[in-house]
């Protein structure tokens, strides 16, 4: 079966709610349908919403790309939806909202923060690696676990924060 | 809600399908999977255990979700964090287990997490690591003390020395006192002037003379301390498994290497002309500024909170600006190399004026990072001046008055200042005592921590040695991952005879390399087991296995030296005649011979100075020197040209005959005579037989075949068309 790498555009595919929270794609032209897709974006950090890659599980577990939707604003707001709510499914990370303590400690940094999801207290490997840009004022942080913390704009913390947030990451 | 009955497993997920933090209760019976949300927006839902065809763990950005497969479908039923992820990789064992009516444990998913310490929950570099929070202080320092103690003797006649010097630097204000009181002013003694002199001379003298023997003392002690420090990190790292060269950066082991191993040797030599005598110098200096007079004394101690809390102030704001400096200059040479050795692409790009931009930015943010704490420098400087000649100006004013009212004597009064003269200075250098020992000490915990790590890969106790081998090699129901909850090897088996030329074939990323760095045990293998001549791998040393097998890489890898030094790298004592031999074999003679030094060229870092060809021939010979009844060859020919290719091809198959062969290429004609070709897919064996056998298969190798032939006619009509 090959499978098309055009652009999707809601003249060639159709976005269905499916089983179990999962999402449907089915393909116009050659009647197929694809179960259980999920959305992963091109750009997740200069254009997220835009240039999104469909993929689907093939029974031996293995991802597949289905191919692009390259506009998503295009599609009706229904499919629109499922799309968005697929894709953010596939990011997960914490809002620092507020650093409330950084310690440094053998080569780790313990971290206090308030996040979106509540406080958080997490270790940092103290490496480059593990605190790295994320546009142009952001920072990801990616503690021990590869869980991810992010600050949007470092430039919006308090000057306190700021102060003792680039103490240890003043890369 | 329902009583479940019969629980086999049970454990909780920590988010709901949507992302948002919750408390997913999951539990497993002999017949039910339940997924029970006990916070979060997610429906209760359980599965016949019956009806999962498989379960699967699918990765995503932060978080993972666990699937199970029905009707041929995965769908993700619950949602984890990665903290969870080895709790789930249990998990999925002991799920599948209970499915197929294998025994469970749930015990095994309430297991601390192998990467934090049982005892105190601090992260560890490896799951071996030993923890530096457990660690005590005086577990370091006596660690630093033991190595230390091969010198002792040394460091004892250092110390004895220093505090000869100290009381010798004690002497010349005391010698001020007499001159002044007996000399100079009742002139009492005026014919001792010459001999205090003398002995003032001769003080300094022999300070001079002690203060060049600690020196030279600690320093010689200091280097050999480190240099035996850097040949055990050496030996260690040579000894450590790859899987730690892949968590750990090779820059931050060259930080090992160069800042902490220099900040132990700062210990060292500061320790003996730093610390400690800062301390003798504040005690001698204390005892004669209270022998002289008491009073006068604690006026001294005025300006010494300022001092203390200034320096603490200082450093404490200013140290993290040095970080700032050493990151800028880090980007900045980071930059300029980057460019620098890529400078025919920007100009092929004209990307000069950008290049130039982002030079600029570098720089200005060194700019800006030296200023800052030059300018902190130059502040704080002055002010501790300041604080110091208050302390002097304090003397001055109340030991003036005393003088004037006959209650001390002027020598007093000078030997006075001569002392408090030299007491702040130890006084700052002492504050900064706490920064300095902290630095050390992570220091020290940083070079512990690689001494103290065990290898991944573990050498035998009751070693079985390997004399000589026929080249049977078995791989058993062999699992592995480099991220032990991704299995990129998922239960491998498969026999190569004694002699047998096998290619691996698979798309990349399939785990054909893998394959190939288990049977090398740069890895051990999760679950299974490899056998070489029926013997377990993980009963041979790791160097006496590889002495058997000769490896040749896609990325010739050649060290700085010499044509003939590089191809006997595995074999230093092979003659002349071996080495031209093996050349020869390996195609490598008649280029080499082209030299003016011959074999006698010296290649510079990486084999610059050759092509790509001509440094993978050379790594050939250096396979066919040592001889090994197993080689294995790993794309060797893949990033060369085609003249290069049909050379190495050559030499190959003249090298192959009698061997146990292993071949992985992408170029699959290569492998249409092996003996045995075995089809990776996603980390399994989706095929094994010889080319025709697989032709008639018409399955993944005969699609990779005919995708190639098609390319390669693509080719030949260009080049035809041309």
């Amino acid at each position: 079966m090959e499978i098309k790498k055009e652009y999707l555009t809601p003249d060639n595919i159709k976005i269905l709610k499916g089983e179990f929270n999962t999402i449907n794609l089915f393909l116009i032209e050659d009647g197929i349908l694809y179960k259980s897709v999920f959305a992963v974006s091109c750009f997740p950090v200069t254009n997220p919403y835009n240039f999104i890659s469909i993929f689907y599980q093939k029974e031996t577990g293995e991802i597949e790309e289905i191919g692009i939707i390259k506009n998503i604003s295009v599609f009706p707001e229904e499919e629109k939806k499922l799309i968005i709510e697929t894709l953010n499914k596939h990011y997960f990370y914490y809002e620092i909202t507020r650093i409330l303590d950084i310690k440094w400690k053998f080569g780790f940094l313990l971290f206090k923060v308030e996040t979106d999801k509540g406080e958080k207290e997490f270790y940092l490997r103290w490496e480059r690696s593990k605190a790295i840009d994320i546009g142009k004022k952001g920072k990801l942080l990616i503690d021990i676990f590869e869980d991810r913390y992010i600050i949007s704009d470092v430039e919006k913390l308090t000057p306190v924060e700021k102060n003792l947030f680039t103490k240890f990451i003043y890369w | 809600m329902e009583e479940i009955k019969d629980i086999k497993l049970e454990t909780e997920a920590d988010l709901d399908l949507f992302g948002n933090p919750a408390k997913i209760r999951i539990v497993a019976t002999s017949d039910k999977l339940y997924i029970i949300p006990e916070k979060g927006f997610q429906e209760k839902i359980s599965f016949d255990l019956k009806r999962i065809e498989s379960f699967n763990i699918r990765q995503t950005v932060g978080s993972a979700f666990f699937q199970i497969k029905i009707d041929g479908y995965f769908i993700d039923i619950f949602r984890f964090t990665n903290s969870n992820r080895y709790k789930f990789s249990r998990f999925i064992t002991q799920v599948q287990n209970l499915k197929s009516g294998q025994p469970v444990s749930n015990d095994i998913l309430n297991q601390p997490h192998p990467f934090l310490c049982q005892k105190c929950g601090f992260p560890l570099q490896t799951e071996e690591s030993t923890c530096p929070n457990c660690l005590k202080q005086g577990a370091i320092l006596s660690r630093v003390f033991s190595l230390l103690s091969e010198h002792i003797g040394w460091i004892f006649i250092i110390f004895f020395l220093m505090v000869i010097g100290v009381a010798l630097s004690l002497i010349p204000p005391r010698i001020t006192k007499i001159l002044v009181d007996e000399v100079l002013t009742t002139r009492k003694h005026v014919d001792w002037l010459p001999y205090l002199v003398i002995i003032l001379v001769s003080a300094e003298f022999f300070r001079a003379q002690i203060n060049m023997l600690v020196g030279t003392i600690s320093t010689s002690v200091g280097t050999l301390i480190t240099n035996n420090l850097r040949k055990k990190l050496f030996k260690k790292l040579e000894e450590l498994s790859l899987s730690y060269y892949d968590i750990n950066s090779v820059g931050t082991i060259m930080t090992r290497f160069s800042s902490d191993v220099e900040a132990f040797h700062g210990f060292v030599t500061q320790a003996g002309q730093g610390f400690l005598l800062n301390i003798f110098m504040l005690i001698g200096i204390g005892i004669m500024l209270f022998s002289i007079n008491w009073l006068l004394a604690l006026y001294v101690m005025i300006p010494i909170p300022f001092v203390v809390i200034g320096t603490l102030i200082f450093w404490r704001g200013v140290y993290p600006k040095y970080y700032k400096v050493w990151d800028s200059q880090a980007k900045l040479s980071t930059f300029l190399n980057n460019v620098l050795s890529g400078i025919k692409t920007v100009k092929a790009f004209s990307q000069e004026e950008k290049e130039f931009n982002r030079f600029t930015f570098y720089a200005d943010k060194l700019k800006d990072s030296v200023r800052t704490v030059n300018i902190n420098i130059s502040v704080f400087n002055p002010l501790m001046a300041f604080l110091f000649s208050l302390g002097g100006l304090i003397i001055w004013y109340v030991g003036g008055k005393n003088v004037l009212e006959g209650k001390l004597t002027l020598g007093e009064l000078m030997a006075f200042l001569s002392y408090i003269g030299m007491f702040y200075s130890p006084l700052t250098n002492l504050t900064l005592l706490s920064t300095w020992f902290s630095n050390f000490t992570t220091a020290s915990h940083r070079i512990f921590e690689v001494l103290d790590t065990e290898p991944q890969v573990k050498e035998p106790k009751r070693a079985v040695k390997l004399m000589k081998i026929k080249g049977e090699i078995e791989f058993r129901n062999v699992t592995f991952g480099y991220d032990p909850y991704q299995p990129v090897i998922k239960n491998v088996s498969f026999k190569i005879e004694p002699g047998e030329i096998v290619g691996i074939v698979g798309r990349s990323g399939s785990g054909k390399t893998t394959l190939v760095n288990l049977l090398c045990k740069f890895y051990d293998v999760q679950e299974g087991e490899i056998l070489i001549d029926g013997k377990n791998l993980k009963d041979i040393p790791s160097y006496e296995l590889r002495k058997h097998i000769g490896l040749v890489l896609q990325e010739p890898f050649l060290f700085r030296g010499t044509i003939s030094e590089n191809i006997s790298y595995g074999k230093p004592d092979a003659t002349f005649e071996e080495i031209i031999n093996a050349a020869k074999v390996a195609n490598a003679h008649e280029f080499i011979m082209k030299f003016p030094n011959g074999y006698d060229t010296l290649l510079g870092e990486r084999g610059a100075g050759l092509s790509g060809g001509e440094k993978q021939r050379i790594t050939i010979a250096r396979a066919v020197l040592c001889d090994p009844p197993i080689l294995i060859l790993d794309e060797a020919t893949s990033s060369v040209d085609t003249e290069s290719e049909k050379k190495i091809q050559d030499a190959l198959s003249s090298l192959w005959k009698g061997r146990t062969t292993i071949i992985i290429a992408h170029r699959l004609s290569t492998l249409k005579e092996s003996d045995k070709i075995i089809v990776i897919d996603n980390g399994r064996i989706a095929e094994i037989g010889n080319h025709n056998e697989l032709m008639e298969k018409r399955g993944i190798y005969y699609n990779l075949i005919v995708m190639q032939t098609q390319l390669s006619s693509i080719d030949g009509a260009l080049i035809h068309g041309n």
